[in-house]
């Protein structure tokens, strides 16, 4: 199962994961490549979003989940980092399905995570927020206001003040949990349009509900059910001609 | 449907296309039914008795204010606003102020939010974030029994325990090596008696400490776990987390517990009462002895004879209540100020 990739950014080899006794991933291999948009769909409880929260480790934040095969990132096995993991979530962002501003300024929410990692002037941090709010399309609507509250602003403008504040750490790999579902369909383009013009910097792996956005955005497209991946390939190919049938059942609305 | 005129139509939001125009409007034409009429008593009976529920309280609140009011009136005509700026309590010239139990309150007080309130949210953040699940049950359930420990049990063991062991080693120790620097050395100077203000603090602030810190549990646990999730995604840090994310999200339910732990310090009484010494004057050094409005109510009381003399203690709890609602109220504004700056 490998479209086009020579050397891929991640790679999954037989990946299981388990909520205590019950199974969500089911032997999950797939290959994703670096600076490409692949999108994640299948049904509500497939599975797309504990893949998701594998790649960095959040579901780590809970007892009794575990995960058993292998995810190389660059070649390193993630599942077998030990101790901290805040430089691999670093390295790996993600922007959830409802907008998680942090309950401080627009400007603290994008310097806070920056700070993290560096120690850099106050100048120099009035550089990377704007360029980050920028990489967000977000900086001509609160740059005025980078003093008020994170939650002061619409759910689309929170959404990609996420983003941003994912962006602003330089990752490498950017996560979205199904960034658009909460947001009206004028932010939903807006997130859309910056996605494509994300994907030039980063791997992105994107998981949606919404068939269309796969369709728009991804240049691959995995199919997910029932904890296994059933099909991937280009985005393509994957619609207009998938080879597996329940592939096809999903995407003409047959069910899900 | 199109083009036809219709009689009556629905009101907005009342349920739209789905039901005709005469359902809706049926309750207005049709005399109630039995049924209804029972149904129409019982709601009545009950917002009634919700009603005077919530009176009740009112009343009870308003009834100790003005019985309070009524009785500590002798002592402050004869005093005037006298009571408040004397620091004389003299039974046999029938003299009063209420400056030593005010202060004494006061300082009380503070020293036990000091000392409560970090250890309680260290303590609220450990069980949160760093505690393995399994351990995490017992330990809350201890804290909470922690409270459940009555007040008295607290002043015996400050009594006891802790006054022989602050006279012996603590005292001494800070008199020594504190005691010379200027401004701070005076808090912490006189003989060694183990009971007094700083006692009495400490013990305040260990009985606020349970209160504060299950509260906070609760608090910290409404976090949206999503938001957690996304702290821990940009690669924070367990501490960095709890700093940038956690505390500030639920600032203004922590103020609460810390409010509930402070109404606490300033009523308890039987704890204070056995540790704190008692003498009605006021000293800047902590080892000092001294007196609480509650403790000085509680141990006089009973022996208070003349009217000047009950009255000016009933005048001292008036006092007590009114710092009371003056703290709360404060802490209500303080939120509402955060609060409002939060959503700015």
């Amino acid at each position: 199962m490998n479209p086009q990739t020579p050397s891929p950014k991640i790679d999954v080899e037989r990946l299981s994961f388990y909520y205590g006794q019950a199974q969500a991933l089911k032997d999950v291999s797939i290959r994703i490549p670096d600076r490409q948009v692949t999108s994640l769909i299948g049904p509500s409880g497939c599975g797309k979003s504990t893949f998701l929260r594998v790649l960095n480790r959040i579901c780590d934040l809970y007892p009794g989940h575990h995960a058993t095969g292998r995810i190389a990132i660059d070649g390193v096995n993630i599942l077998d980092l030990k101790g901290d993991l805040t430089p691999l979530r670093a390295r790996v962002g993600m922007v959830f399905q409802k907008p998680t501003p942090f309950p401080t300024s627009i400007y603290d929410n994008i310097a806070f995570p920056v700070r993290l990692r560096r120690r850099i002037s106050r100048y120099e941090m009035d550089d990377v927020v704007e360029k980050a709010l920028r990489g967000a399309a977000l900086w001509n609507e609160v740059k005025d206001k980078l003093k008020r509250s994170g939650l002061s602003l619409s759910g689309g403008q929170q959404q990609r003040l996420c983003i941003a504040r994912a962006i602003a750490i330089e990752p490498e790999i950017l996560l979205l949990d199904e960034p658009a579902s909460a947001l009206d369909p004028i932010s939903t383009a807006q997130i859309d349009e910056l996605i494509w013009e994300l994907r030039e910097h980063y791997c992105i792996v994107i998981v949606t509900h919404n068939l269309q956005q796969a369709a728009r955005i991804g240049d691959s497209t995995a199919f997910m059910y029932l904890g296994e991946l059933v099909e991937y390939g280009p985005t393509d190919a994957t619609f207009s001609n998938p080879r597996e049938k329940r592939t096809q059942d999903y995407i003409t609305g047959r069910f899900g | 449907m199109a083009g036809e005129v219709r009689p009556n139509p629905p009101a907005e939001g009342r349920g739209g296309e789905i039901f005709p125009a005469a359902v809706l409007s049926v309750p207005d034409a049709v005399p109630e039914s039995p049924e209804a009429a029972h149904t129409g008593l019982a709601e009545r009976g009950f917002a009634l008795l919700c009603r005077s529920a919530a009176f009740a309280v009112a009343g009870l609140l308003l009834a100790v204010f003005v019985v309070l009011g009524v009785n500590a009136a002798p002592a402050l005509h004869t005093f005037g606003f006298g009571f408040l700026t004397t620091e004389v309590w003299n039974p046999v010239t029938e003299r009063f102020g209420a400056v030593a139990p005010i202060f004494g309150t006061l300082i009380t007080s503070a020293i036990a939010m000091l000392i409560g309130l970090p250890l309680a949210l260290g303590a609220a953040l450990f069980l949160n974030e760093y505690c393995p699940h399994r351990l995490r049950g017992p330990v809350i359930v201890a804290i909470e029994l922690l409270a459940a420990v009555p007040s008295i049990i607290y002043g015996m063991w400050g009594l006891l325990v802790l006054a022989p062991f602050l006279s012996a080693h603590f005292q001494p120790f800070m008199t020594a090596w504190v005691g010379p620097i200027p401004i701070l050395g005076a808090l912490f100077q006189g003989p060694p008696f183990g009971i007094g203000m700083l006692t009495a603090g400490l013990i305040l602030g260990f009985m606020v400490l349970p209160f504060i810190c299950s509260v906070s549990c609760q608090v910290l646990a409404t976090v949206d776990p999503v938001l957690r999730e996304a702290a821990y995604g940009v690669g924070a840090t367990t501490w960095e987390v709890c700093r940038n994310v956690l505390l500030p999200f639920s600032r203004t339910g922590l103020l609460g517990a810390a409010m509930l732990g402070l109404g606490r310090a300033l009523g308890e009484t039987m704890a204070v009462t056995f540790v704190i010494g008692n003498s009605h004057r006021i000293s800047a050094s902590l080892f000092a002895p001294g007196t609480t409005i509650s403790a000085s109510l509680a141990n006089e009381f009973t022996e208070a004879v003349g009217d000047t003399y009950l009255s000016s203690l009933q005048a001292l709890g008036l006092v007590l209540f009114l710092i009371t609602f003056i703290v709360l109220a404060a802490a209500r504004l303080l939120m509402r100020h955060v609060e409002r700056r939060a959503a700015q």
